[in-house]
């Protein structure tokens, strides 16, 4: 996300915090699909991350005169959909039984672990990405797909940004490594 | 129209801050690869565009948002007609209270100047992406009005006083003239404050023991770090409200101060890949620049970078 779209998202938190409905709207058109995709990493359920973005917007609206227009909205909104959907998962795991909806998350395909022929990069790197340690996976998606900058992912995932950094750099140096030892095996396999 | 460009460009180089995380380079070269291959790995939008909608939809319901008051239970012919103007009546009252209370916000887009008359007669020359809110008829004992951005007033004198917040800073008039800067997106959040006719008190937002009177000509700023605000100095008038003859002028200015600017001005998007020299600073004055390209050609040729032309803006590399 821009940095223009950032300052507009704060134009937008001054006029919700006004109860303009309208703001609501435009805020909801510009970060519902990206919440309900931060959600879906957690979940890999899309029902159950609808849920969690949709009831994030309705507490947003009924504390609306809470919103503090000097920290960022989105930030919070991240914030607040990552430990509610954290919650879900520790909820769901107390239950005895639950019956998992078919998993219709794009990037499943790579944490199946059985892996046809994966040859495209995108794959590879789904893959590589889902074998990431927790809190590493989570920083550099946060930074790589969502657009976050240190300080947001920081103030999202309650750590320094200095730790935020670490993990950055540790996922892409693992990432590297992979990328490295397949490059070394593809170019064996080429040569035989 | 002739293009008077470049008078003098003169640098100083300021490396003390530079840990700044806004661009994504590393140092090392081989992760900056893998990061730009690895966007290929972006998951699509789960979502699609009838989904958002059902989904807004079903929010508004549940927060009890609704747009158009549907009557919830049937109501005999005569006695809709009349609940009718009832409910006119009440929407009235509401949204006559709403116009009292709630103030009026005024945000200029990119690329544009505006000036705006306030209730009292009052004028604000408003600087491009600079967003001002005021109380649509200075009820109470004050004129209260909050800038985020930059902004020339013309204050008609009055009893009452006239009051800006800007990012945590207060400036406090009875009637004159002064232009505020103060960029909630600039490194510092600073405000500056200059006089161009009369007096000005000028103190951090509830520490008014800490004001400081700025007479015409002077100018002070203040950011966070600061206890309290410069001394008053003398300044150039035409150059710190230069913006409304269309000028640039940057004194000592950081390079990402800078990059906010034009990017306001042109309405464009400047994405620095070189994060380190974000807090180096330049100084350099334009009259009436209407091609960024050469303002950056200038910075670039100076700082010993590259640019090149984006979509919607440009990029500036090493």
């Amino acid at each position: 996300m821009s940095k223009k779209e950032n300052e507009q998202i704060q134009i937008y938190a001054e006029h919700i915090r006004e109860s303009n409905h309208q703001y609501f709207d435009k805020l909801f058109y510009l970060l519902y699909p990206k919440l309900v995709r931060f959600a879906m990493r957690y979940t890999k359920q899309k029902a159950a991350a609808n849920d969690i973005v949709q009831e994030t917007f309705v507490m947003l609206w009924e504390n609306r005169t809470n919103i503090e227009p000097d920290k960022s909205l989105k930030s919070y909104m991240f914030k607040t959909v990552r430990n509610r959907s954290i919650n879900w998962l520790q909820s769901k795991a107390n239950q005895f039984e639950v019956l998992d909806e078919p998993v219709q998350s794009p990037h499943n395909v790579a944490d199946t672990g059985v892996s046809e022929d994966e040859n495209s990069t995108a794959d590879l790197f789904k893959k590589w990405i889902n074998e990431l340690p927790e809190r590493q996976k989570e920083a550099f998606e946060l930074s790589r797909f969502d657009g976050l900058n240190h300080q947001e992912i920081a103030s999202v995932m309650d750590i320094s940004e200095k730790t935020v950094n670490n993990h950055i750099v540790s996922a892409l140096q693992i990432l590297r490594d992979n990328y490295d030892s397949h490059q070394k095996i593809s170019n064996r396999t080429e040569n035989e | 129209m002739i293009r008077i460009k470049k008078l003098v460009i003169v640098l100083k180089m300021n490396d003390k801050h530079n840990h700044i995380n806004s661009g994504k380079r590393f140092e090392d070269e081989s992760l900056n690869k893998i990061w730009e291959m690895s966007a290929e790995a972006e998951e699509s939008d789960p979502v699609n565009e009838s989904e958002v909608e059902s989904a807004l939809k079903n929010v508004k319901e549940r927060a009890g948002i609704n747009e158009e008051s549907k009557p919830a239970f049937f109501i005999s012919e005569n006695l809709w007609l009349k609940s009718r103007y009832m409910i006119a009546a009440v929407a009235l009252i509401v949204l006559g209270l709403y116009v009292f209370y709630f103030p009026k916000t005024i945000a200029v887009p990119y690329g544009e100047i505006a000036t705006v008359e306030l209730p009292d007669g009052s004028t604000a020359e408003l600087n491009s992406g600079s967003t001002l809110s005021y109380n649509r008829f200075f009820l109470g004992s004050e004129r209260n009005l909050s800038l985020n951005g930059e902004a020339y007033f013309k204050v008609t004198s009055s009893e009452k006083p006239f009051i800006v917040e800007a990012n945590k800073s207060v400036t406090r008039v009875a009637g004159t003239e002064f232009n505020i800067r103060s960029w909630s997106t600039d490194p510092d959040r600073e405000t500056v404050v200059t006089v161009a006719d009369g007096k000005v008190l000028f103190y951090p937002i509830d520490q008014s023991e800490n004001q400081i009177e700025l007479l015409k000509g002077m100018y002070s700023r203040w950011n966070f770090e600061m206890a309290e605000p410069s001394s008053p100095e003398p300044v150039n008038i035409t150059e710190l409200a230069g913006w409304r003859q269309n000028r640039l002028i940057f004194r000592d200015q950081k390079l990402a101060v800078i990059f906010n600017e034009l990017e306001r001005r042109f309405d464009i998007r400047i994405d620095l890949e070189a994060p380190e020299v974000a807090s180096e600073t330049l100084t350099a004055f334009y009259t009436d620049p209407r091609n960024p390209a050469d303002i950056l050609n200038d910075i670039a040729m100076v700082k010993n970078l590259k640019y090149s032309e984006t979509a919607n803006g440009f990029r500036i590399f090493k």
